[in-house]
């Protein structure tokens, strides 16, 4: 932060360096209010569509027919059935993660309790604060726009390769 | 070109032994999950339009099918802080926030980032752009300038222009356009591939018309009778050698024969290119590996034989990440420019440009993200040849300079809600002195020179831009004010004499400019927009001797750009029906047109006021055919002078395009 203000003011030169300052704390202020993510609801359509369709930027994408398992609301079943096409999508609880490409989950303590089961599974969260407190692999908001998250250490834990371009577009915690 | 392509290899062969994932931009896939246009053209980094550290437009596919534009200035012309004019048939120009002129040499255009300017006069030939519309993806327009991603005379703007991608994009169209002044339009894209493995486009189109009518004013007189008229070819292949690596190799040619009023003559210009690309996710970053060729021949009827010039290009560039927030890219790049033939008195003047840059894109918090990038250039002039002695140069004055360049883009993007983003931004760019500027020699009784210690004009750029969501309306609204210098501009100038022209650094030129516009979001069956553009413009020139004669005024950039513009647009899809209207309102500006009754020099012609609109009624008679009627003015006078070349007229053509 000090050092990207430093950086600025050395460009914009003096004209503008009055009102650096102020913008900083504009910054600070909305980043301090704004930090408390509000809580989500389950997955919609909107958002399990999402989650479907960055299967294909995974380095090993998924069996057609691979098993993906929604934990009790974390997201619309009949949803989650229309968009992930051939694949096995079962309502259960987080210990049904073996033999599972994927978990949705809600809460961070089922996404642990899911990759105990099952390392390498693909936790996905229901809510952002899953990634953050990495558990969940990933994450995604709709509103106002779409933002992807992604655990930094969920993914190097369960080997979880992202396209290159595709990752210059998330939002890695 | 063997040894480049043996380097190349070699690398290649370097990158394909590490360890790897990787893919090509995939951009509709991507813009299919984040809901909107995906970009590398601010940074070069993929980014989302509404994140990018830059004032961007993107204008996608369906903008072009619904503006019903033929040709992309047209497509183009209606963007805010887009300045454009048009001279004859097939002679628009466009420039980004004023400083229009023929032969605009502040612009680069990009194909799939690959510049398409050609390097002796620095300017853009649209008619021999070989790109069909129907393979277009989308056209990134970026006002200000973009030196520090794309090097010299990225420095008003740059646009880079899109095409689907044949590893992903099966695209298939065969277009016919028929309509007044006796337009004859034809283009086909056809794609074969076997998706995320192999893809090749091949693509061709062209056109013929009338030209407009020259009897409007009496200079035109001099033009001689032939119907203006284009033809290109193309071809884009992608190869996925291994899951990580993909190569591409694309070629085009395209040639052209069209009026150039500004000078009261006729061109026909041919052009080929040859480009390779290696792509591969490494153990250290994205590796991008770029090698193109291009060769443009010009003819004209001053000339005995034909001028050519020819450029060689080698990019390098890794993009990777640190940690979470810290986005490095890295870049390289040596290129080759020489013009030989009648324009130099058979010598051959050439440059080498070595250059290396850096992007470091920082997400400082959640909603706040800084880029810094800057790019050193380092020129070496040099001829083959002889030098005319009335030029009063000696090859030593060609051989020994050099230019040396540091350029930046600095952008901070505050996501301030989740409905407002504040943009600031600094840039510096340079406008490189075409190889005309710096080395032209004709002699005669009437001398002309270039001058090799011309100057690069530097281009500085201060902006700040507001972006405001209202969800009322279902719509974005954009703010931007903007103060640019120019330092270092350059000319021809009246010798002292009076027996010849020679170029040289003339000055100064400052613009301070605000853009407001709104538009609706994409997707809605109603869609419009508004902008309104103000732009002063003052110079500073020096003067020579007493007082300054600008061989070509149309570098009096003061009076040559509309100082107020109001542009905008409505649209509604009805079923299968799509009506579009787009239109302007032009303060007025000044243009030159060239007399030989009027001593071989230029008057001014102003350009009064006027407004013009567009409109389009397309219709999709199944899933495979498409019928459009374009009538271009549809409320003004049969003829519209919009700069000093001949008159405008009013254009309807329909078009028939078959997706197949």
């Amino acid at each position: 932060m000090r050092l990207g203000l430093v950086v600025w003011t050395a460009d914009i030169g003096g004209t503008m360096r009055r009102s650096v300052p102020i913008l900083a704390m504009a910054i600070v202020a909305v980043e301090v209010t704004g930090s408390a993510m509000a809580a989500q609801g389950p997955l919609d359509a909107k958002a399990i569509q999402i989650v479907a369709k960055t299967f294909d930027f995974l380095s090993h994408k998924p069996a057609r027919d691979a098993k993906v398992v929604v934990v009790g609301g974390a997201a619309d079943l009949a949803a989650a059935r229309s968009s992930l096409g051939k694949m096995a999508v079962s309502e259960g609880a987080a210990g049904d993660a073996a033999g599972a490409f994927a978990v949705l989950v809600n809460t961070p303590e089922q996404a642990r309790a899911a990759r105990a089961v099952n390392g390498t599974v693909l936790t996905v969260g229901s809510d952002v604060s899953c990634v953050i407190a990495g558990a969940c692999l990933t994450a995604v908001e709709t509103q106002p726009k779409v933002t992807i998250y992604v655990s930094r250490a969920v993914a190097q834990a369960t080997g979880v390769e992202f396209d290159p371009n595709f990752k210059m577009l998330i939002t890695e915690k | 070109m063997r040894k480049y392509l043996l380097s190349t290899a070699c690398v290649g062969f370097l990158v394909m032994a590490l360890p790897a994932v990787a893919q090509t931009v995939n951009y509709g896939k991507l813009e299919d999950i984040f809901g909107e246009p995906v970009t590398t053209s601010a940074t070069g980094k993929p980014q989302k339009a509404s994140e990018v550290p830059a004032n961007m437009e993107i204008v996608t596919q369906d903008d072009i099918r619904r503006s019903g534009a033929d040709n992309i200035p047209d497509v183009l012309q209606y963007l805010v802080g887009i300045d454009f004019r048009r001279s004859a048939f097939d002679e628009p120009e466009l420039s980004i926030r004023g400083f229009d002129e023929p032969w605009n040499p502040r612009l680069l255009v990009l194909i799939n980032g690959q510049p398409i300017y050609e390097d002796f006069f620095g300017d853009v030939i649209w008619a021999a752009i070989p790109v069909q519309l129907d393979e277009i993806r989308q056209i990134e327009v970026v006002k200000g300038p973009t030196a520090a991603l794309f090097g010299f005379n990225a420095a008003s703007g740059v646009i880079n222009i899109i095409t689907y991608d044949p590893l992903y994009d099966p695209v298939n169209a065969a277009t016919l356009r028929l309509g007044s002044q006796d337009l004859k339009e034809g283009s086909v894209v056809a794609t074969a591939m076997a998706p995320d493995s192999y893809g090749l486009r091949l693509s061709a189109g062209g056109f013929q018309a009338n030209e407009y009518d020259k009897q409007a004013a009496p200079e035109f007189a001099l033009l001689p009778s032939f119907k203006p008229q284009d033809g290109t070819a193309n071809f884009d292949g992608r190869l996925r050698l291994t899951e990580d690596t993909i190569v591409s190799l694309n070629g085009y040619t395209g040639t052209m024969k069209r009026n150039f009023p500004a000078d009261l003559q006729w061109e026909s210009d041919r052009t080929w290119s040859l480009r390779g690309r290696l792509t591969s996710n490494t153990a250290v970053g994205l590796a991008d590996f770029d090698l193109y060729w291009t060769r443009w021949k010009f003819d004209f009827p001053i000339l005995p034989q034909s001028a050519v010039s020819t450029t060689r290009d080698l990019r390098f560039s890794d993009l990777f990440k640190i940690g979470t927030d810290h986005t490095i890219r890295l870049s390289g790049e040596y290129k080759y420019n020489e013009a030989n033939g009648q324009f130099s008195n058979g010598s051959t003047d050439f440059y080498n440009t070595y250059s290396a840059g850096v992007m470091w894109d920082w997400q400082v918090l959640s909603r706040l993200s800084l880029n810094n990038a800057v790019r050193y250039d380092y020129l070496e002039l040099g001829i083959k040849g002889g030098v005319v002695p009335e030029t009063t140069f000696t090859a030593a004055d060609y051989n020994n300079r050099t230019v040396e360049a540091t350029s930046f883009n600095s952008g901070l993007v505050f996501q301030a809600t989740d409905l407002d983003v504040i943009r600031a931004l600094v840039s510096r760019g340079y406008q490189l002195p075409s190889l005309d500027v710096l080395g032209m020699q004709i002699p005669g009784a009437f001398l002309l020179s270039g001058d090799p210690g011309t100057r690069a004009t530097q281009v500085t750029n201060y902006e700040l831009d507001y972006d405001r969501t209202v969800s009322a309306l279902d719509a974005v609204f954009r703010a931007a004010v903007f103060r640019q210098t120019n330092d270092d501009l350059f000319n021809f100038l009246i010798a002292a004499n009076a027996q010849g022209l020679i170029s040289t650094n003339t000055g100064a030129s400052n613009e301070t400019g605000v853009e407001l516009s709104a538009k609706s979001r994409p997707g809605t069956a109603f869609r419009w927009n508004l902008g309104y553009k103000y732009s002063s413009i003052s110079d500073h020139y020096k003067s020579a001797s007493g007082t300054t004669v600008l061989a070509e005024p149309f570098s009096i950039y003061n009076d040559a750009t509309s100082m107020h513009s109001i542009t905008g647009g409505i649209g509604y899809t009805l079923g299968a029906w799509e009506f579009d209207v787009r239109g302007g309102w032009h303060s007025h500006y000044q243009d030159w047109r060239f007399s030989i009754a009027n001593n071989y020099s230029y008057f001014p012609v102003t350009t009064k006021p006027y407004a013009t609109v567009d409109t389009h009624i397309g219709y999709d008679l199944n899933k495979y055919l498409y019928l459009g009627l374009t009538v271009d003015q549809l409320t003004q006078a049969r003829t519209l002078e919009r700069g000093a070349g001949i008159p405008l007229e009013r254009r309807v053509f329909g078009t028939l395009t078959a997706h197949f």
